[in-house]
């Protein structure tokens, strides 16, 4: 009896399949990621005040995650635009994998792959920027990570963040084909401006004039009240909720936007 | 092998394209699948293919409900649409990453099928014109031994000499547990070709028969003129002179002219259905 949800070989055989059918834009996106790492790496080196001698790593970091938040949301959001068009989408819908293994396939791309590629760029344009300064400004490399990744917020959090972005794009790249970067961006901030504005409405009903301004609220977290500096006041949700929420965000929201993925390719049909 | 039962249909709620539609299809046949334009006839292959989902009703394909798109049907099941997409490979590098995915592809079969087309092995696929990107997918639809074929206007884009190849590969590829589907509206591609025609208008299924069935019952003659005497069910005037539709009340044996039976189930539908009844 043939498994339909799950295989091993079958997933192999697709992995395989999508790199041979799109190796020329891949290498392409590498070469990118690789000329942008090196570019920047140069251009910083080029840049760097003759007098500096001591170079922090935490200087460096803002823009591996800028660059690194990027390619995630870009990535993600391209997981499904073979669907654009119909003749595509027949190729996808009629190629004999599951449903799961064609998305498993598109995640294992749009996040694994992509997340390995662009620290192996990373690393490299890293190791470019420093033996240049190492080597011809005498500089010294101070690795102070704790600067941006506190014990409070880890590295751990932030790739944990970066899940999350990664499944808000992928889900929204199950509604858009053409374009989806900037759309999935826009209904992302819709999606958030609206949870605040639908939370100032609450907190305006029952605060009314007693909230500090008519937008101070932290949906799910906190109220701001009071209207000058001697009677400010912070309603902060109890602990045990706030674990509760965060438990929510971090671990079920997710994998509930993959499963929503899923299930909404699943059932496209080809009009 | 393909059994629809009760299917409803809409594309847009209050406009039912199929409605209370049932179709057999069985292995061993080829079947020609006629109709008008918007007839419904890519929405039938799209619901036989699992491409669209029934609003009522069973779509089923060797047993397995095709809107599942399992993995199991989808091995056993090719379709040949009329828009086609290939990626930017070579056709080896095309066949190397796909046709493993049908448990019963003939690598042979396919590369003597390319010959038969004339298209080199090593071509690739981007800069192959649409005729030859058809002949390639035609080549592997059959290769690939599917039990289920079906083709969406498959000789469309094709010259004169690949239609003819088309028929010898297709005619060739049938087997016993096989059943290809056509969907064309070049009927004169599919003479000597299909065993069973199946004619949708108005988005239902109105004549299912057999070819020879039909050559039994139905006389298809070009006469010189029209004789007033005799029941004639559809004629079509050429400079050859009047070809005519007419009931086989003799026993005579013509060959089938599939446009004008097409004509003549649409113009006196209720005449053509008396005589198969």
């Amino acid at each position: 009896m043939q498994n339909n949800f799950f295989s091993i070989n079958r997933m192999g055989m697709y992995l395989r399949k999508e790199i041979s059918d799109n190796y020329k834009t891949y290498l392409l996106s590498i070469a990118l990621m690789l000329a942008l790492g090196v570019g920047i790496a140069l251009f910083a080196f080029a840049n760097l005040n003759q007098w500096e001698k001591e170079i922090k790593v935490s200087h460096i970091l803002p823009v591996y995650i800028i660059f690194f938040t990027l390619f995630i949301g870009l990535d993600a959001s391209r997981s499904f635009n073979a669907l654009a068009k119909t003749e595509r989408r027949m190729d996808f819908f009629l190629l004999p994998a599951s449903k799961f293994e064609k998305v498993l396939g598109q995640y294992l791309i749009t996040f694994i792959f992509v997340s390995v590629i662009f620290h192996c760029c990373a690393w490299v344009s890293f190791q470019t920027y420093q033996s240049l300064v190492v080597t011809y400004k005498q500089a010294v490399m101070i690795y102070d990570w704790d600067q941006v990744f506190p014990p409070k917020f880890t590295y751990g959090n932030y790739l944990q963040l970066m899940l999350g972005l990664h499944a808000a794009f992928f889900f929204g790249a199950t509604f858009f084909y053409r374009f989806s970067f900037p759309k999935i961006f826009f209904c992302f901030l819709i999606f958030l401006f609206g949870i605040w504005f639908i939370n100032i409405a609450i907190t305006n009903a029952l605060f009314g004039k007693a909230l500090h301004d008519w937008y101070t609220n932290l949906p799910y977290f906190a109220i701001f009240t009071g209207n000058d500096r001697m009677h400010n006041f912070a309603y902060v949700v109890p602990e045990w909720l706030g674990r509760a929420n965060l438990f929510i965000a971090q671990f079920l929201l997710i994998p509930a936007l993959w499963v929503l993925s899923y299930f909404r390719i699943s059932d496209k049909e080809i009009q | 092998m393909i059994n629809i039962q009760s299917l409803k249909f809409s594309y847009k709620a209050g406009r039912p394209l199929f409605e209370n539609l049932h179709l057999q299809l069985l292995p061993g046949h080829i079947y020609g699948l006629l109709g008008k334009n918007g007839a419904g006839k890519s929405t039938l292959l799209k619901q036989i293919t699992g491409l669209l989902f029934p609003d009522a009703g069973k779509v089923e394909v060797f047993g397995e409900v095709a809107a599942q798109r399992n993995p199991s049907f989808l091995q056993d099941i090719f379709l040949v649409p009329e828009e086609l997409y290939l990626p930017k490979v070579k056709i080896n590098q095309y066949l190397a990453t796909r046709a493993c995915f049908y448990p019963k592809f003939d690598h042979q079969a396919f590369e003597s099928y390319l010959r038969e087309f004339e298209i080199p092995l090593n071509q690739y696929l981007p800069e192959m014109s649409y005729g030859q990107k058809k002949k390639f997918v035609i080549s592997f639809a059959l290769a690939a031994n599917t039990r289920v074929v079906v083709m969406d206007e498959p000789t469309n884009g094709l010259d004169i000499p690949s239609k003819s190849t088309f028929r010898k590969l297709i005619a060739g590829s049938l087997t016993e547990e096989k059943c290809i589907i056509i969907s064309t509206h070049q009927v004169r591609d599919l003479d000597n070709l299909i065993d069973s025609i199946v004619i949708i208008d108005n988005h239902r299924i109105i004549f299912r028969e057999a070819v020879e069935t039909v050559t039994d019952k139905l006389s298809f003659k070009v006469v010189p003129q029209l004789n007033p005497a005799e029941t004639v069910l559809y004629a079509d005037s050429n400079l050859r002179g009047h070809a005519i539709v007419t009931p086989n009340k003799h026993q005579e044996h013509s060959k089938i002219d599939m446009e004008l039976l097409f004509n003549a189930v649409l113009s006196n539908r209720q005449s053509i259905q008396e005589i198969f009844n």
